[in-house]
């Protein structure tokens, strides 16, 4: 479409925003494509600012640097369109906010106003203990032991292991004992290889039907049961569902039945006994507006998310979930072998399903559609409107969607505003 | 506005889809739009709305489209300059009710909790 207006913009800006734009261009880290878009919407809105404020009287010069101030450092802005344009994948994750974490936590997950808030967009679905993840992965994973400990007791087995990756050993023997996991039981394990720590940890309980759960902290290697560290390590994150919820939403028409069917997926396939919904006391839910509040132990966040971004990529994509049998799937083996670590579980594409234990959950092959979604029935994006403010149509612009779509992540610090000179035209939107 | 109060990211995002709800925008019409409409208690910047409006498109919120201006100057460019117009979705109009449904359970939640607007003290007295 093409329409013609007074341009009243002096020949000279040329250079000037042109150097601009080029030094913009050089910083971002976007397609070719996107490049270009951006350049040309960035130009135009360069000259009509600097027109604008030209027509109030201002001088060339001034207006040029006052329009160019006002998009702020151009290193910034070439960041901000970088991260939209990296955060198409991330959305699927995106906006988890960590909002406290630890036993202490708010009864319920309506309002949390004051915690600490994300920097930035982001995976940060969780937060333990930053140096027990370090920790976990750099001692028990890097230190190896070759062991025999035919007839050891498991207290001396877990001093043995404790002094090999040089960390003191602390155990929590009530919980233990509460749990039937006696410090004077036998153990019988012999490896004729040196094997990480880590691993060695696993064996001795896996198979010797001792089922306690470890920590690296600060040093310490700490020896109690899962539930002790999970109630120990519970947190309170927010995710973004309002995507989800809008593909739900658009197969029920019911807003109520669309978050309790989200909610039941989550408290169906995460740690179905844990949740308060199911009789559970160690993690709760809410879905208020497009958030839901998840307050629950560290490592149920991720198959959480993971199931999100199932959701969130069919949503994206408006295509229909994995056809029965085809690979997506989440693992959650890893973390039921290595239960005694902090570290989430794997997540990914894989064919095919993991190993027997019933750690995987198939999606799409054994959940089917979960809720009944025909992508086909969802109506399409560029439907007319209905709206009788829209412009008419011989001066709206023709629909379509740009090749240049670029995205940005959840950027959820304060947004900068600043003065905005008032103008003649005060409102060039209107046509 | 409070002078310390600044829109969060959510809030803003609520401001671009409503007035892209009432009519198709340009980034730079919108930022006038939203000063308009709050008498210059909101004040976009660019720097902060054209990433946003691709963030927006890319979670098909809003969709755009280009337009050539063609200019009358003499000697410009035949070809003219490009201007990219942003008009609310489906989706987006979804995304907007429930932004705002949330937002007003929030303020009638959080109204509770407010101290007397020192003028409505003084009228009572």
């Amino acid at each position: 479409m093409t329409t013609a207006e007074l341009d009243v913009t002096p020949n000279s800006t040329n250079d000037s925003i042109d150097s601009w734009l080029t030094v913009l261009v050089r910083l971002l880290d976007v397609s070719s494509n996107q490049r270009d878009a951006i350049r040309d919407e960035i130009e135009a809105h360069l000259r009509e600012r600097v027109r604008d404020l030209m027509i109030t009287g201002r001088s060339e010069t001034d207006s040029i640097r006052t329009a160019i101030s006002e998009l702020g450092e151009v290193a910034d802005l070439a960041r901000r369109f970088s991260h939209a344009s990296k955060s198409r994948t991330r959305r699927t994750i995106m906006n988890a906010a960590v909002l406290a974490f630890g036993a202490i936590s708010v009864a319920t997950a309506t309002v949390f106003m004051g915690g600490p808030q994300p920097t930035h967009s982001g995976i940060a679905i969780y937060q333990s203990t930053p140096a027990d993840k370090a920790d976990a992965t750099s001692t028990l994973d890097d230190k190896t032991a070759k062991v025999n400990f035919e007839g050891k007791s498991l207290e001396d087995v877990l001093r043995f292991l404790a002094a090999s990756a040089d960390l003191d050993l602390v155990i929590d023997r009530n919980a233990l004992d509460q749990t039937g996991v006696h410090l004077d039981e036998q153990v019988k394990l012999t490896l004729s290889k040196p094997q990480p720590i880590s691993q060695i940890l696993k064996l001795v309980s896996e198979h010797g039907e001792m089922p306690f759960a470890w920590r690296v902290t600060g040093g310490m290697l700490e020896v109690s049961t899962s539930d002790v560290f999970d109630r120990r390590e519970i947190v309170l994150a927010s995710f973004d569902v309002s995507d989800v919820l809008d593909l739900i939403w658009q197969t029920t028409d019911d807003m109520d039945e669309a978050t309790g069917r989200l909610e039941s997926l989550m408290t169906e396939y995460v740690e179905p006994d844990a949740w308060n919904a199911n009789g559970g006391d160690l993690a709760t839910m809410q879905i208020v507006g497009g958030k839901m509040f998840v307050k629950a132990p560290a490592r149920f966040h991720e198959p959480i998310q993971w199931i999100l971004g199932q959701l969130e990529e069919n949503a994206a994509d408006q295509a229909a979930l994995p056809a029965a049998g085809s690979g997506l799937i989440y693992s959650d083996s890893r973390r039921r072998y290595d239960r005694g670590r902090s570290l989430a579980p794997t997540t990914g594409r894989a064919t095919p399903a993991p190993t027997s234990g019933g750690g995987a959950v198939p999606f799409g092959g054994a959940l089917g559609d979960p809720f009944g979604a025909a992508p086909e029935s969802r109506p399409p994006v560029d439907e007319p409107s209905a709206d009788p403010l829209v412009a008419p149509a011989t001066t709206r612009p023709a629909r379509g969607r740009s090749s240049a779509a670029g995205s940005t992540g959840r950027d959820s610090s304060p947004a900068p505003v600043q003065p905005l000179p008032s103008t003649p035209d005060s409102d060039p939107g209107k046509r | 506005m409070p002078p310390n109060v600044k829109p969060q990211r959510e809030s803003l995002e609520i401001v671009v889809l409503s007035v892209l709800s009432e009519e198709p925008l340009y980034g730079y019409a919108i930022i006038k739009r939203v000063a308009n409409r709050s008498e210059d208690a909101i004040r976009l910047t660019a720097g902060v709305l054209y990433p946003l409006l691709h963030e927006l498109e890319a979670a098909r919120l809003i969709e755009s489209s280009w337009e050539t201006v063609r200019s009358d100057r003499a000697g410009e460019s035949s070809a003219g300059r490009k201007r990219k117009w942003y008009q609310i979705t489906a989706k987006g109009r979804r995304r907007l009710d429930q932004r705002a449904s949330a937002l007003r359970a929030f303020q009638s939640m959080i109204e509770a909790f407010l101290p007397p607007h020192p003028a409505d003290e003084e009228a009572t007295t």
